[in-house]
């Protein structure tokens, strides 16, 4: 039990200010931009460059994440990527073990977040 | 700040005008239901967006159902809840503060957590809001909890709970349309296919793309409303509701790739069963260049079957892209990201609050309970692994000892592993008990899955008596009756279900037809499945014009 907390505490700890290992930069956002800004630092006034998302090479593993922004290497160099112009592959603890007792009609109330993805 | 070449998606446009479609031909016929045209969003999804912090329009006002009574419905669906008062006490406390903050303290309902595996979340009518347990320990801030719930709070207050209704009385429609096709049977027309089956497809057809529709366009309108709630609560969008959808798209892109894995899986095992075949076929073929002929035709033909696959899969993947409930999820973060693009003000950095789930979650009852349902999940997706039995033996204990989903991982892995037991004999379904015996962890499935067993192993009083119990205390959950109407059916005889369906399409609208289709004996259905067979040769001589 310790164990088991102390782990979720340390998780949780790290999430702040390191996102998990899975985490990676998979698209612009919204999918329509064209480009993306790079930073020397997190906060910096203005970008050191832009690059075309074409030529950005995705997926970025996220190597380090702070307050708006997220640490990835393009061509060899470490830059900041502000975090509203990336779309984020999220880790999730979810699975489908229970999907084949789900019941056959839909649920009586509103379609929920998202399409039922267990099939 | 501003992003170049940037565009609006065409497919709330292409939506509107689809609705706008549907319903000028759904106009011709008499049966569609005058409430669908009426709900909100038909025909208004156009014009220019409002601020994403503007005032809310009025909620509308409205008759709750019991909200009690909704929580026992959810109770019987699938595995049912998880009962932790720990975790509900704190999203329940979110749940307030939206409902605050949209101006409506005073409204019914609260979070209650899913007993499901999967990233599920969905609210009720009666004010409730239903989240599956990953969801809980899968967020990485509260931001993101927030957006989930406000997201789901906008289906309450936006009162979409009204296509329910519009929905049950299409079927009534529909219930109509059938008795024409009952009367027809009678008739010289019974024999072929006939305008009451043209009316009545046209009809059901029209209803699938009107309420797909509109449910795709309830889910924007609801991710405007979580936006708004949450920023407003001082939350951020992009820990916030920008963290919560690419959550959903990764899981669902997750599954899509495994969904891909299992039909590859599938194509392989098509062409190796047709070669397969056609060696079995032709045993003679006893040189080495017969033998390479013969292999060739059944790759050949197992090229063609899974070729053929393929095409069904691609068709399938199509429909169900048009028949979706949700507008793709990646449209919906760009819909988003858009909606915030001209107010940089409020895409300034801030810092996930974390710290309240922080707590939450390191609360020692909370931190065991999602260690064992873990152990749970493991153990049922794996039941015959060694170590499957320590799993599901862990996952029951503590506060989690009378839930039904470890005690199924304990109910799967024991019917996986008959040896496990050693000599004596045990009877797997026990287990069971010890969830009937704690009231508020009560799950219907698991009064289902026992009387079922204890029905084919013949002991069929003990199985009434189980199914007895499950009914009495699940009455009131519209869910629970078609199951224990077949249940009673197949044990009392199909008089004595026809009478229960009969009293469950009186108390529950919903349910009605599930309820009458329990009801029909083996013979009847049987006789549905000849008709259904003989009416899908009519159609296929229909559309392909063949004698």
């Amino acid at each position: 039990m310790k164990l088991t907390t102390g782990v979720l505490a340390t998780c949780l700890a790290l999430s702040t200010s390191m996102v998990a290992a899975q985490d990676t930069v998979v698209a612009s956002s919204p999918s329509s931009r064209t480009s993306l800004d790079l930073y020397e630092q997190p906060g910096a006034t203005q970008p050191v460059r832009q690059i075309a998302v074409s030529e950005v090479g995705l997926p970025l593993n996220i190597q380090a994440t702070q307050t708006g922004y997220h640490k990835v290497a393009i061509g060899g160099r470490d830059y900041w990527l502000r975090a509203l112009q990336v779309r984020i592959k999220r880790d999730s603890t979810a699975g489908c073990v229970t999907a084949a007792n789900a019941p056959l009609v839909a649920t009586i109330a509103t379609p929920g977040a998202g399409k039922d993805a267990c099939k | 700040m501003h992003a170049n070449n940037l565009s609006v998606r065409p497919w709330r446009k292409w939506h509107a005008a689809a609705l706008a479609l549907t319903l000028v031909l759904l106009a011709g016929c008499e049966t569609i239901p005058k409430s669908l045209a009426s709900l909100p969003l038909i025909n208004k999804v156009s014009g220019p967006k409002p601020h994403p912090t503007a005032a809310l329009a009025p909620a509308s006002e409205r008759t709750w159902p019991d909200a009690a009574q909704d929580v026992l419905n959810q109770r019987a669906r699938s595995f049912g809840l998880v009962n932790s008062p720990d975790i509900k006490r704190y999203l329940d406390g979110l749940y307030g503060r939206i409902k605050t903050t949209a101006g409506v303290p005073d409204w019914p309902g609260g979070v209650h957590i899913l007993a499901n595996s999967g990233l599920q979340a969905y609210a009720t009518g009666a004010g409730n809001i239903y989240i599956s347990l990953p969801w809980f320990n899968s967020v990485q801030s509260e931001d993101e909890l927030v957006a989930l719930l406000s997201h789901e709070f906008g289906h309450i207050y936006l009162h979409y709970h009204q296509l329910e209704g519009a929905v049950a009385d299409a079927n009534t429609a529909v219930d109509f349309l059938a008795l024409g096709v009952a009367v027809a049977k009678k008739t010289a027309q019974a024999t072929g296919w006939n305008e009451v089956d043209s009316l009545n497809t046209v009809y059901q057809l029209g209803r699938g793309l009107v309420t797909t529709l509109y449910s795709r366009s309830q889910e924007s309108a609801a991710d405007d409303f979580g936006l708004n709630i949450s920023l407003k609560m001082g939350y951020s969008y992009e820990h916030g509701m920008k963290a919560f959808l690419e959550r959903q798209a990764s899981w669902e892109e997750n599954n899509e790739l495994r969904e891909k894995e299992q039909q590859a899986k599938m194509l392989q095992l098509l062409r190796q069963q047709a070669m397969d075949n056609a060696v079995r076929q032709n045993p003679k073929a006893n040189n080495a260049a017969s033998q390479s002929l013969v292999q060739s035709s059944g790759e050949l033909t197992g090229n063609i079957n899974s070729a053929l696959q393929q095409v069904a899969f691609d068709m399938s993947k199509v429909a169900e892209k048009f028949r979706s409930d949700h507008p793709p999820i990646v449209e919906r973060i760009d819909a988003l990201a858009l909606n915030l693009e001209p107010y940089p003000d409020l895409q300034t950095e801030k810092d996930p609050v974390t710290k309240p789930l922080q707590k939450a979650l390191q609360d020692k009852r909370t931190a065991t309970l999602l260690s064992n349902y873990a152990l749970a999940f493991k153990a049922t997706a794996s039941p015959t692994d060694p170590k499957a039995l320590e799993w599901a033996r862990k996952s029951a204990t503590g506060v989690t000892a009378t839930h039904a989903v470890p005690l199924f991982a304990l109910y799967t892995v024991l019917n996986a592993q008959p040896d496990v037991s050693g000599r004596k004999k045990v009877d797997p379904g026990q287990v069971f008990e010890a969830n009937f015996q704690s009231e508020p962890d009560r799950a219907w499935f698991a009064y289902q899955e026992r009387s079922e067993k204890l029905k084919d192993s013949r002991q069929t009083a003990a199985a009434k008596k189980v199914m007895q119990m499950g009914l009495t205390y699940f009455q009131n959950a519209e869910e629970a009756w078609p199951q224990a109407i077949r249940f009673y059916g197949e044990i009392q005889g199909w008089d004595e279900a026809k009478r229960m369906a009969q009293s469950c399409s009186k108390n529950f609208k919903r349910v009605s037809a599930r309820c009458t289709q329990a009801a029909a004996s083996p013979l009847e259905l049987a006789e549905v499945d000849r008709k259904s067979k003989e009416k899908a040769d009519q159609i296929a001589k229909k559309l392909f014009k063949t004698p």
